[in-house]
């Protein structure tokens, strides 16, 4: 159908025309539309055609082309003309140059020499699985080997296989130019062909479907590494792990170098720091400030140095203190309370970092704002911050370079705000005075708190409508900035409790007592003390209490009969829950003519000093032993063990002071028996 | 840190404290010490006045030094603990 056209254009781009053929369609053509309609058949008109030679007018190829080219000065090319014609393969260069389509003659870029040649059988009939079994076995095998392996299976297809690997390696060689010797099947795959079903009959008149499957299987070819330069590659990679351990192994580490930054050290009141798992925790020595940055180097020492290539796991725990703030600063008495927390999105480090995560996990999955860090493209692809429930995670920041250096931090470091809702009060105990006073006649330790409490969330912003406050204790619905009431847990086997404030006694509180546990014994239950305050707490509200208990002196004294001392345990502080003790006076009342005063506190104390306290029947007084403290949060409320001694003599101290007065009092009393106080009659003389 | 480790398990092994006179005896000492007290008291203050207190100082020394665990036992027993 095509070759009329063919013909047409063929006429136009050769050199030497055959025929002096007009542009029209083609004879057969239109033959057919004259004889279309038979009126237009005309015996008269077949004859004249048939006997005179056309009498159209029959151009010259001198005229066609200058009319040609005078229609292309015009514009007036038609189509055919302006477009590219199809140029034969085998016209010759000259023929090319004078073509009068003149193809443009781009630089087209050079293809790359090809590296791989794709072949395949055709479908055939062959289940896929049973095909692939034989793709397996040529898979990655040089073609040589593949086609021995192919040439003595037992298997159906394994000779079109062997056959089509054979076809494909001489179409590698001869028209990818790829070198025989190194060609290996890298992959070989089998396709699924088109499923032919049969009918097959089975027992008791039914009729089952016999699938006749089809599969083909591809290869693809490529030049594989010869056994020498396999070997090349094999002594290179283990070469370069060689160096490389060499290179580590000069520096067995014993240190760590952890760098916090000044912030973040000031406001951190506990720290530790362990091996994953393990429960000792590792020695840390402050190790300076680096100049410049403002930052502060802790050295770790570990165990048992690292070898070069192994690896530790770390963690470092600190309690940070003062470190959110309540924001909105006010709120009123049924409105949220939500906190603000700032840090720095990168983790300080004096080594380069592989992957650092930084994860903020807030007790509550409300959480109003996170900062969206900028400027990280160089470490993470990903988004840099992702919300999950209550935890913010920034990172994870693939190669971060050592960061304790104040280029990475102008560079990179920035402020990473947490804007979240907490729901609990956030308390803070701005004085503590604890009185330790032990008793050896009583066999007692008298523990007294003085405390002042401060709610550090959200001022009250407006009044304190006790209505209001009724209403949601009632309905459950209280605001989470109000604290109407807070739990302590006491040592067990205490009595005597007092709690007073500055009006006189509370009586609006609950206490369980947990029997007395002696020591030695694992101590399960703690007394536990609801402690209601006279008034809710509100937002920036203060409240002044003093809490005060009697425990059996056995429960925390000891007594060593080598050495003669008493040593007594006093715990630093009792824990409220979630409070931060800003200011800390513990003081521990030995009895009186205590000698050998030696104390051990959990963490070294601000200042300690020893002076003297006097009470009820002292006569020289009694050592105390005060500490201070800053700062306490709930990992510190542990015991201070004081030891101490008292000889029997100062023990009968009080009897005697006691019974020197009664004596006073006795001889005074003997001294008036006998002092005559009453009047005599004077005997009057006679005048 | 180890010193207080150590001090810890000290602490934890040796025998707890022991009062020379237990506490639940308290009270009862408390009575009848003062009782004795009053009553030693009592008599001095009947015995004839002589020149020489040669009865009264003993009965008043033992008298005070009985009063004086006396008290120390009623301190301890209301909860003073002195």
């Amino acid at each position: 159908m095509h070759r009329g056209l063919l013909n047409v254009t063929r006429s136009i781009s050769t050199a030497h025309p055959t025929h002096a053929f007009v542009v029209g369609p083609s004879r057969s053509i239109q033959k057919r539309l004259q004889t279309r309609n038979a009126s237009t058949y005309n015996p008269l008109s077949w004859l004249r055609q048939k006997l005179t030679a056309d009498r159209r007018e029959k151009e010259s190829k001198e005229d066609i082309l200058a009319a040609k080219a005078e229609a292309r000065e015009e514009g007036q090319l038609s189509l055919f003309e302006q477009t590219k014609s199809v140029v034969h393969r085998t016209e010759t260069a000259a023929a090319k140059k004078s073509s009068s389509v003149a193809s443009a003659k781009v630089e087209k870029p050079k293809k790359p020499l090809p590296t791989s040649h794709k072949y395949s059988t055709t479908y055939f009939k062959i289940s896929p699985r049973k095909l692939n079994m034989l793709g397996n076995q040529i898979s990655g095998q040089p073609i040589d080997y593949a086609i021995l392996q192919m040439q003595f299976s037992e298997k159906r297809a394994s000779k079109r296989i062997m056959n089509m690997l054979a076809t494909a390696k001489d179409h590698a060689y001869r028209y990818k130019h790829l070198d025989n010797s190194k060609l290996v099947v890298a992959e070989a795959w089998v396709n699924k062909g088109k499923v032919l079903k049969r009918i097959e009959p089975r027992g008791r008149g039914h009729m089952g479907i016999r699938k006749h499957k089809q599969a083909k299987m591809h290869v693809v070819l490529r030049e594989g590494k010869s056994v020498e330069e396999q070997k090349e590659k094999e002594r290179a990679y283990k070469l370069k792990r060689i160096i490389a351990a060499a290179a580590a192994l000069k520096e067995a580490a014993g240190v760590y170098t952890i760098t916090l930054p000044e912030y973040e050290i000031f406001n951190t009141s506990w720290l530790e720091v362990k091996v994953k798992g393990k429960q000792q925790p590792l020695t840390v020595t402050y190790s300076g400030a680096p100049a410049g940055s403002k930052s502060h180097n802790l050295d770790v020492s570990l165990e048992k140095p690292l070898e070069a290539g192994a690896t530790i796991n770390l963690v470092l725990e600190t309690v940070q203190t003062h470190t959110t703030r309540p924001w909105p600063q006010q709120a009123a008495q049924d409105e949220d309370q939500s906190l603000k927390y700032e840090t720095s999105l990168f983790v300080l480090s004096p080594y380069n970092t592989s992957v650092q995560r930084t994860k903020l996990k807030s007790s509550s999955p409300r959480i109003i704002f996170y900062t969206t860090p900028e400027n990280v493209q160089t470490f993470t692809h990903e988004n840099p911050v992702t919300k999950s429930g209550s935890t913010v995670t920034y990172g994870p920041y693939s190669n971060v370079p050592p960061s304790a250096n104040q280029a990475f931090l102008d560079k990179y470091q920035q402020r990473v705000v947490l804007h979240y809702s907490y729901d609990y009060p956030v308390l803070e105990v701005l004085k503590l005075r604890r009185a330790a006073e032990i008793s050896h006649w009583g066999a007692n330790l008298n523990i007294q708190d003085d405390i002042v409490l401060h709610n550090a969330g959200p001022r009250l912003n407006g009044h304190f409508s006790r209505l209001q406050h009724q209403t949601q204790s009632f309905y459950g619905r209280g605001a989470p900035h109000v604290l109407p009431l807070f739990t302590v847990q006491l040592p067990p086997g205490i009595r005597n409790t007092y709690y007073l404030d500055q009006i006189g006694n509370v009586s609006t509180s609950h206490l369980r007592v947990a029997p007395s546990v002696s020591r030695g014994l694992k101590n399960t239950q703690n007394s536990v003390l609801e402690l209601k305050p006279r008034y809710p707490i509100m937002g920036g509200w203060n409240y002044t209490y003093t809490l005060g208990w009697d425990a059996p002196l056995g429960d925390s004294g000891s007594y060593d009969p080598n050495t003669g001392k008493y040593i007594v345990s006093v715990p630093v502080m009792t824990e409220i829950p979630g409070a931060v003790v800003n200011d800390a006076e513990i003081s521990i009342i030995l009895p009186e003519g205590a000698t050998d005063v030696d104390y051990v506190a959990p963490f070294p104390a601000l200042s300690n000093e020893i002076s003297t306290h006097v009470t009820y029947l002292d006569t020289i007084g009694r050592p105390m032993v005060i500490f201070k403290y800053k700062n306490l949060t709930n990992k510190h409320a542990k015991p201070i063990y004081v030891s101490y001694r008292v000889p029997i003599s100062a023990h009968l101290r009080k009897p005697m002071a006691v019974a020197t007065v009664l004596l006073v009092l006795f001889t005074f009393a003997m001294v008036a028996r006998r002092v005559d106080l009453t009047i005599h009659k004077t005997p009057t003389k006679k005048m | 840190m180890s010193e207080y480790e150590s001090i810890k398990a000290l602490h934890d092994s040796l025998p707890p404290f022991r009062p020379l006179i237990s506490v639940a005896l308290l009270p009862y000492l408390a009575l009848i010490l003062l009782a004795s007290t009053f009553a030693l008291a009592f008599y001095s203050s009947i015995l004839p006045k002589t020149t020489i207190p040669g009865k009264e100082i003993p009965l008043a020394v033992t008298a005070s030094i009985l009063g004086g665990f006396g008290v120390v036992a009623l301190f301890c027993t209301v909860g003073v603990y002195v």
